[in-house]
């Protein structure tokens, strides 16, 4: 009992320090704002592509997009000038920053922009964006962000990590307190036997643990779990998750920009035996489907069946033979759209 | 529904009050077993109804054997029929599918089926060794078969044990259940420290530290020094991630009012093989050491005259630890790793530094010490490797290479270093101070702010659910 009480009587007593010092240690405010509090910097990288090298066709999506489309062919095909943003573990909340703060806000704005994603991706506003994800998020939005913040983040959270978000700042701040913890035990050593600062440990991170280094089950395991995720039975219900998402938004922003949008759903092959697809997912789609045409948006949908097993090198990412089988479909599915 | 997320906790909350609210013992335990199935079948209903059938068969079973004496092994075979096989066919059927596939077409047969992928479902290993135990212990005649179904399902599905153990036996059980249970506050400090000690280490240790080293057993060639850093990191994950998960069973057992097994006791600090398994994973060893070793071994004694001597040393930890190894899965480096173990114990046996063995002095202690860690950290390193192939390769790869691999090594070592102080502190404390001691108090606190900084919303499973 005594030592119960101990516990409890010293915990309320640091928690309760805690509370004071860490607010004014990293200048926080209290009550602290819920969710993630970002910087006011933007990058202005897709800015400045668009305005220096002026594409009228703007790729957007992640690995996979890289994996599968030969840019210059489509380019050459269709005599358009076109961009590839290829971004490795980027989603629709990212994809969303990037066309609210950089493309259109461009001088230059494309004619079309084509957004390739897997399956329920365009509708999950919580899918990669803590973690690393988080960091890559910050680089394209800002605390106005109000939207993304509330879509991505806090409707993620239950009520209880909502209200310790905003007045347990030891959670609330968490992200920033690992981040001293995680850099001093990641670079100190590293600096002081190698002399090799934190740009190059990290260099070296992802030197050793590239794509083709790490063993393929690993990676298609890893994918696999990760991506669960976007198959999830409330995720997969289009009518309830489309006015949580950024879909409606993009639409919307392109519109009013003059951007024509195309949604193109990439093939996989996560459910490539019949009957493995969970049930939701066809009439996902088909929610989906609709909701573009009503909103007049192009919408092709390379279904995995389409593709054969032989053409990918992992459960999502085309081979090179996939890449030039792929490239020529998709080549044919936007001639008549991109004119 | 994993010990770390807030779902399990709910559940937790609601079991908890319904359970001392009714206070009749009968009451008390369907609402146990109720919560247990819904706790299992969380994910997969299908699950829990396999779980139903397998124990309805052996509480059957096991009645068959006092009302028929004379048939008790037969009864005995068709359980273990039942539950070997079960165990064998989720757990072996992956590793061999493939074989099957090639002989189906090679007959020319379909061989696609065979391939389908069988999801090995979470506890399986873990309750087949509970139903052996009650069922072998009838046998034996060692103990009297469970009057209630209830009761005997409540002991094979008990939730806090269910997916990762302790494996405790029906003797220490099923007593606890068929007796009356009434809350006191002395049940709470008990269950606290364990409850935040199996957090603490779960999600500040275990959880920092699996990213990394998972990466790295996932490089196809991974250098020397690479190889260390993830066999030392394992050995941290590994200890961390599974005593967490007991600790946090035991601390929820006894906020229900039962006193559950320990399973490690500083395992680390062993000197010898056999003191290692004394101290590591206690209630699979003494499982294996009561229903393999000693049987096996009383057997090869009574023909000692006819066998040679070693086979009689040697044989039964090399049979019971390759065994270990096939009970945590199917492959060859699971294999190989139970394999060194029975070697390893066979050998301290023969040079004398078996089970009674004690050294003389603090340089043989620590030389004794320094050997039976390597070959921890070596057998952790087999353990995790994701082949023999990318084992025996190691020893081909440099063994520095690059900066760049030299970094990463660095990363690895730092994380474990800095994360194993608070499991080095912990194990002193336990060691040289009292319950309620200041250092404790401040320790404990610290945990909980630790905590509040490195929980998220999502935690990796426990690494033992999958064997």
């Amino acid at each position: 009992m005594k030592a119960f009480r101990n516990y409890l009587i010293t915990t309320t007593l640091l928690l309760g320090f805690l509370a004071i010092f860490i607010p004014a240690w990293y200048d926080l405010p209290y009550p602290m704002d819920v969710g993630p509090q970002f910087d006011e910097r933007i990058r202005p990288l897709y800015i400045n592509t668009l305005n220096e090298e002026h594409p009228q066709v703007f790729l957007i999506g992640d690995s996979m997009l890289g994996a599968a489309v030969d840019k210059d062919a489509v380019a050459n095909q269709l005599d358009k000038k076109v961009y590839m943003a290829s971004l490795p573990g980027t989603a629709s909340t990212i994809w969303y920053s990037i066309i609210k703060n950089n493309i259109v806000v461009a001088e230059h704005k494309p004619e079309y922009l084509v957004i390739f994603f897997r399956d329920s991706m365009m509708t999950v506003p919580g899918y990669r964006v803590t973690g690393r994800y988080l960091e890559l998020v910050d680089e394209f939005a800002t605390p106005d962000d109000k939207l993304l913040i509330e879509r991505a983040y806090i409707n993620q959270m239950t009520p209880l990590e909502r209200f310790m978000d905003a007045y347990v700042p030891l959670y609330g701040a968490r992200w920033i307190i690992r981040e001293g913890i995680d850099s001093q035990i990641r670079y100190a050593l590293g600096n002081l036997l190698l002399k090799c600062d934190q740009t190059c440990m990290d260099y070296g991170m992802e030197f050793v643990f590239v794509e083709n280094n790490l063993d393929l089950t690993f990676l298609s395991e890893a994918i696999n779990a990760a991506d669960s995720y976007l198959y999830k039975k409330d995720v997969l219900d289009f009518e309830d998750q489309i006015d949580k998402s950024f879909l409606p938004e993009i639409i919307r922003l392109c519109k009013e920009n003059g951007i024509r949008l195309v949604l193109i759903r990439m093939p996989i092959l996560r459910f490539k035996d019949a009957g493995m697809s969970p049930p939701e997912l066809d009439g996902y789609i088909q929610g989906l489907s609709a909701f573009l045409e009503e909103n007049d948006i192009p919408f092709l949908d390379f279904d995995q069946k389409e593709m054969q097993a032989e053409y990918f090198k992992d459960a999502l990412h085309l081979n090179e033979q996939g890449k030039v089988f792929f490239t020529r479909e998709l080549i044919q599915a936007l001639k008549p759209i991109i004119k | 529904m994993i010990f770390t997320s807030l779902t399990f906790w709910a559940f937790f909350g609601g079991t908890f009050a319904l359970y001392w609210i009714v206070q009749k013992k009968h009451l008390q335990n369907i609402i146990l077993l109720s919560a247990s199935y819904v706790f299992y079948g969380w994910v997969q209903p299908w699950l829990a109804l396999m779980l139903g059938v397998s124990t309805l068969a052996d509480y059957l079973l096991a009645k068959g054997m006092k009302i028929r004496p004379i048939h008790r092994r037969s009864f005995m075979a068709a359980s273990l029929l039942l539950n070997l096989g079960v165990l064998g066919f989720f757990k072996y059927y992956n590793f061999f599918s493939e074989d099957l596939a090639g002989l189906a077409t090679s007959l020319g047969m379909q061989g696609n089926f065979f391939l389908i992928k069988i999801l090995l479902p979470a506890g399986l290993s873990f309750y087949t060794l509970k139903k052996l135990a009650y069922i072998i212990d009838v046998s034996r005649g060692t103990l009297q078969p469970a009057y209630s179904l209830i009761d005997f399902a409540l002991y094979v599905s008990f939730f806090p044990q269910m997916v990762a153990g302790p494996i405790d036996r029906p003797q220490k059980m099923l007593p606890q259940f068929e007796s009356p249970r009434k809350w006191n506050m002395e049940l709470l400090y008990s269950a606290w420290p364990l409850i935040l000690i199996g957090l603490f280490k779960k999600i500040v240790i275990a959880n920092s530290v699996s990213p990394l080293i998972d990466r790295i057993f996932h490089l196809e060639a991974p250098t020397g020094l690479l190889a260390i850093t993830a066999a030392l990191g394992f050995t941290l994950q590994l200890l961390a991630d599974f005593s967490a998960y007991t600790d946090i069973s035991r601390g929820v057992s006894y906020l229900l009012g039962f006193d559950t097994s320990e399973n490690f006791k500083s395992p680390y600090l062993s000197l010898t093989p056999t003191d290692f398994w004394n101290r590591w994973h206690i209630t699979l060893s003494t499982w294996l050491r009561d229903y393999i070793f000693f049987p096996l071994r009383r057997r090869l004694l009574r023909r000692k005259g006819q066998l040679p001597t070693w086979l009689v040393q040697s044989a039964p930890p090399l049979v019971t630890m390759l065994l270990c190894g096939l009970w945590h899965g199917a492959g060859w480096t699971y294999l190989l790793w139970g394999g060194m173990y029975g070697i390893l114990i066979a050998v301290y046996q023969t040079v004398g530094m078996g089970g009674n063995w004690k050294p003389r002095n603090g340089i043989q202690t620590v030389l004794a010490w320094l050997v039976m860690f390597s070959f921890i950290v070596f057998g952790w390193l087999v353990f995790a490797a994701p082949s023999l192939d990318w084992v025996v390769g190691i020893f081909s790869n440099p063994f520095f290479g690059s900066i760049e691999q030299q970094g990463v090594a660095l990363i690895g070592l730092s994380l474990t270093f800095v994360y194993s102080l608070p499991m080095i502190l912990k194990l002193l404390m336990d060691r040289y101070t009292s319950g309620d001691s200041f250092l404790r108090t401040v320790y404990y606190a610290a945990a909980t702010a630790a905590i509040f900084i490195y929980i998220n919303s999502s935690t990796p499973d426990f690494i033992y659910f999958q064997f």
